[in-house]
């Protein structure tokens, strides 16, 4: 019940202009052409850490803490309103698969397509987010900073990873050449947009929706102990 | 029935620790809790209402256990923190709307009374009140959800005279009908000397004295002289010894005030104020 109640606190006071701002950027971002699709999302990680950054300047860490709720529920509500934003990008670039598709879009040279690896991937790169942010923010809230600076490295990093054998795939492609490695076979399938091609990469798909959902109660249960123990 | 009831409260820094605080208040009663800046008194109520972690002692509060109790005390305790701006730039409206729903016993007719009574413009935001409005819409809230206790740190800290004399018949005000009591910190020992029925002192994390006003003030005597009338015997009984060119001033234990007779010393009557600027003076 309190969960609740916090839930609607977190979007009626906690959320700042800034939030939406990112919100924007990210739909803003899915239609760009050949732009990185992974940057839209990394906008949304934005919008979490300034709902922690602009708790040193609402004071509305404390002001929760004080209202007759426990100190678990508030870091659940925030988990929750993070887990709602980071979401998002979904029903976004569905929309925006829709509207490409539509539109005759020219495949994206900057990397991978919005396709079924694309959300799953997302999925990983945003559950690392906040195994990092969200697992050690909770150590001292009011700093997000140098933590949102790790987590955005490691998301640019593994972001990096999860398209190289898409540009691995796309230099072979240029040469005129086959496939002939696990990565560029990988970048092969990960660069089909038709469905049979994106059958193919449902186990992705599959496994990035896993990662995100485990992702999140391990986090939580840290932040949680975190919390605890923090002195206000 | 006791309101406050803390034993043996420890919170330790690397640099600082709260040792072994006792608060007892009971119902009916203010209490102001003084001490220097950085003494102990915020660390003290934050670990009081959880806020820290306490590394030993107990607090019960409204007759319940912390942390226990938590929430059930939290909806019988109203807190104000002086000088945080909670929610700038949000609407005063936006700010109570959401804040009511996690009371019990919230009294909107009660609340709405109240705003007309302190002149709070709901309309405007929490940054554009003054911050005399800042602590009366706080205590609006308080007021509102029935709160039995206040926990008030530094209220009255920035607020010009007329404010503060306004805040201080208000504390008043809401300990009357002998159910509820106030428990505020403050280094401004003027507004406890019109509304403080108690005193506790806090110096370097522990409790020097925690009393009724009147037997705290008349446990000390001021003291004054000419520098030939100071004795080493009675110097050592000089708390916050002053000497200038004319003398010497300084305060004594009123146990003592037959030394300070028999040396010829001028005595008075101590502020809380004296009793503060004697106990720090280094």
């Amino acid at each position: 019940m309190n969960v609740t109640k916090l839930l609607k606190k977190e979007m009626k006071l906690e959320t700042n202009l800034s939030v939406y701002l990112w919100i924007v950027c990210l739909i803003i971002f899915y239609y760009i052409p050949s732009y990185p699709i992974y940057i839209g999302c990394f906008y949304i990680t934005l919008g979490v850490m300034m709902l922690f950054s602009l708790n040193q300047l609402s004071h509305g860490m404390m002001y929760t803490v004080l209202l007759p709720v426990r100190k678990i529920d508030t870091v659940k509500a925030r988990f929750l309103y993070c887990g709602f934003l980071e979401i998002l990008f979904i029903p976004f670039a569905i929309l925006a698969t829709l509207v490409r598709g539509k539109c005759n879009f020219p495949p994206n040279q900057a990397g991978i397509d919005i396709n079924v690896a694309y959300y799953g991937f997302q999925l990983i790169l945003l559950a690392i987010f906040n195994c990092v942010f969200l697992g050690g923010i909770y150590k001292n809230p009011l700093k997000p900073g140098w933590r949102f600076m790790i987590a955005a490295v490691l998301y640019f990093g593994i972001y990096a990873l999860c398209e190289l054998p898409v540009w691995l795939y796309r230099g072979v492609e240029a040469h005129g050449e086959t496939p002939q490695n696990l990565i560029t076979r990988f970048g092969s399938i990960l660069c089909q947009n038709d469905f049979a091609g994106q059958l193919k990469q449902l186990p992705v798909l599959g496994i990035g929706i896993l990662i995100f959902i485990i992702s999140w109660p391990i986090t939580f249960k840290r932040a949680a102990k975190q919390f605890e123990k923090y002195d206000m | 029935m006791n309101l406050i009831e803390v034993k043996g409260l420890c919170k330790k820094f690397p640099t600082f620790q709260l040792q072994n605080v006792d608060i007892t208040l009971e119902e009916g009663f203010v209490m102001g809790f003084i001490g220097r800046n950085g003494a102990g008194k915020s660390t003290t109520l934050k670990t009081m209402l959880n806020l820290m972690n306490n590394d030993g002692g107990e607090v019960n509060l409204c007759g319940l256990s912390m942390p226990k109790d938590e929430i059930e005390i939290k909806n019988q305790v109203g807190y104000v923190f002086g000088g945080v701006d909670f929610y700038p730039e949000s609407k005063i409206k936006a700010i109570t709307d959401i804040t009511k729903t996690f009371y019990k016993e919230w009294d909107d007719t009660l609340y709405n009374k109240l705003c007309d009574r302190f002149e709070i413009d709901q309309t405007k935001k929490f940054k554009q009140l003054s911050a005399g409005m800042k602590v009366k819409y706080s205590l609006a809230v308080a007021m509102s959800h029935n709160a039995r206790l206040l926990i008030l740190d530094e209220p009255t800290s920035g607020l010009d005279p007329a404010a503060r004399d306004d805040l201080v018949c208000m504390f008043q005000e809401f300990i009357e009908d002998g159910k509820r009591s106030v428990l505020f910190s403050t280094h401004i020992t003027s507004d406890l000397e019109k509304c403080a029925d108690y005193i506790t002192y806090i110096k370097e994390g522990k409790i020097l004295a925690s009393a009724d006003k009147e037997s705290f003030k008349k446990s000390y005597i001021l003291v004054a002289g000419t520098k030939e009338q100071i004795t080493p015997e009675l110097e050592s009984k000089i708390i916050g010894l002053h000497k200038h060119q004319l003398g010497f001033e300084g305060m004594m234990y009123s146990k003592d005030i037959e030394l300070a007779n028999n040396a010829g010393f001028e005595i008075s009557d101590p502020l809380l104020e004296d009793i503060m600027v004697h106990i720090e003076r280094r």
